[in-house]
């Protein structure tokens, strides 16, 4: 049995009295543990797909399971990491972390000391009283990430989690993710625009088409693990990447034609 | 080497247009270009203001005026949170209310202050019913809108970490939204006491409104200024604390004040 089902999804908005379709039947099968990235153009509904996910945003057709049972709406069984942090600007880092086992009724010193645990996790220890607005965006995700691992999510759903980061940084975060990820055994379910992290981080990609978003092409990336940044200069992953370009070239050009209303 | 401290520097950068302007007026006074009786010297000010707080009866005043000012503000608090907070989250209240305070925003609520007379009388209750009144609209439109414009991904962050919608309103709708609820109280504080020292020069035997009218009446314009200045330094006085409280309910978002 898989362990998360996306059964012949489909998503409909209304604009300006025009029904637009976002997401036209996708179907997808992750199994436990697996890391699938989903890449497509801006407005292919790759966000809309994982807030579905989340449970943020009802379902029109289809349907989503977890394990077996069907997603109807939040919960702690799926942690999401969303591009802007979300963090709580009135807490520190470990406020934050704290936040959801007071949620949860977890008694005082337990939280503490697994919120600590966890801050150690995303190497933020030293960082542990600073407000969110001292910390640099890359260590807000990791307060974020960090957030959701101390409720033992099922599944990570993350949304562009890196977008608003530089490059460099944005590439100190996806090795850190991958060591987590390493340590935890977690699945995830990755949204990004960007080709090179979709393929280093991930097991399988997955190439959406432009509005209204179907899966056009689902391929695995057998690339060794653990892998490191230098694996990016390799023949191997630069096949991965010009295939992904290629794939993705023709719906970015497709999406670009599009108004955000819907007009053609 | 230090020529200057640069507390004391910043301080003066500050505040040197107050003492500018004071001694402009003190020109004026004693130029002779007009009657020294409507343009009094500001000794003859501190005096009267020296005289009149040494004696209680400034104090008794601003005792009256403050009860009055402070008693409809904590109401219009209390009430323009609470309803500001219904109406941003529940769509029947927010439809019930929300024309409500779009047709009656333009209205002057100091045009009311005829009507509430005549229901409440000329005492306290009518005063305190107008700031009350008019600080309600300020607090409630903050409250709303400061609940409205906090992010759908933190309440989202909050709701897929297991929180119930009593938890969200407490522990992230209510702490997202103080910045914006603190620039309602900073906005109706001043406005309450504007409006009782208003309602005080209409027709009243006690308060700082009164104090000033009757000074102006005997034609003892330094007095009426006395008593300016007293209104003056409370409304100062009860910004500085409201901003004092600010700073530390929203103490991760400090709001810059010179000198506070």
């Amino acid at each position: 049995m898989p362990f998360l089902e996306i059964d012949h999804l489909v998503k409909e908005f209304t604009r300006k009295e025009r029904v637009i379709r976002a997401i036209d039947g996708i179907d997808l099968m992750v199994k436990e543990g697996e890391f699938v990235s989903i890449v497509g153009p801006s407005g292919c509904g790759k966000t809309t797909l994982l807030h579905m996910l989340a449970g943020f945003v009802p379902v029109d057709q289809g349907a989503l399971r977890l394990d077996g049972k069907p997603i109807l709406g939040p919960g702690p069984d799926r942690g999401v990491i969303f591009q802007e942090y979300a963090l709580f600007p009135w807490r520190t880092a470990h406020g934050n972390v704290m936040w959801p086992l007071e949620i949860k009724g977890v008694p005082k010193a337990e939280r503490e000391a697994t919120a600590d645990r966890y801050l150690d996790l995303v190497h933020l220890e030293g960082f542990r009283d600073h407000y969110p607005a001292e910390l640099s965006g890359g260590m807000k995700q990791r307060v974020a990430l960090a957030r959701i691992l101390v409720l033992d999510p099922r599944i990570l759903l993350m949304d562009e989690p890196f977008g608003a980061l530089d490059s460099q940084t944005r590439e100190l975060m996806q090795e850190e993710l991958l060591e987590i990820w390493g340590k935890t055994g977690k699945t995830v379910i990755f949204i990004t625009h960007d080709i090179d992290e979709a393929i280093y981080l991930s097991d399988r990609v997955v190439v959406m088409t432009a509005r209204p978003g179907k899966v056009k092409e689902d391929f695995r990336v057998d690339l060794p693990r653990p892998r490191r940044l230098d694996i990016k200069k390799t023949p191997e992953y630069a096949a991965y990447r010009n295939k992904v370009w290629d794939l993705l070239h023709v719906e970015v050009i497709a999406a670009r034609a599009q108004t955000p209303d819907g007009r053609a | 080497m230090t020529p200057f401290p640069s507390k004391l520097r910043d301080f003066l950068a500050h505040w040197y247009s107050v003492p500018l302007l004071l001694a402009c007026w003190e020109i004026v006074s004693h130029s002779g270009w007009v009657q020294p009786r409507l343009v009094p010297s500001l000794m003859l000010i501190g005096q009267i203001f020296w005289r009149d707080l040494l004696s209680g009866v400034l104090i008794h005043h601003t005792t009256v005026t403050l009860y009055r000012a402070l008693g409809g503000f904590l109401m219009a608090v209390v009430a323009g949170c609470t309803l500001g907070a219904a109406m941003a989250r529940n769509r029947t209240i927010d439809a019930l209310f929300e024309p409500i305070f779009s047709f009656g925003f333009p209205i002057p609520r100091i045009a009311l202050y005829p009507v509430f007379i005549f229901i409440f009388g000329l005492g306290d209750a009518s005063k305190i019913a107008l700031v009350f009144l008019e600080g309600m609209f300020v607090i409630t439109l903050h409250t709303y809108q400061g609940i409205r414009a906090v992010p759908n991904t933190m309440v989202w962050a909050g709701s897929s970490m297991g929180a119930n919608s009593r938890q969200l309103f407490w522990r992230v709708l209510l702490p997202a939204a103080l910045p914006m609820i603190f620039t309602g109280f900073r906005i109706a504080l001043p406005v309450a006491l504007i409006i009782v020292v208003s309602t005080e020069i209409i027709g009243e035997s006690v308060g700082l409104g009164y104090y000033i009218q009757f000074a102006s009446a005997s034609f003892d314009d330094a007095k009426s200024l006395a008593g300016i200045a007293a209104v003056a330094i409370i409304g100062f006085a009860l910004d500085r604390a409201l901003i004092w409280l600010r700073n530390r309910a929203v103490f991760w978002q400090p709001e810059a004040v010179a000198l506070g």
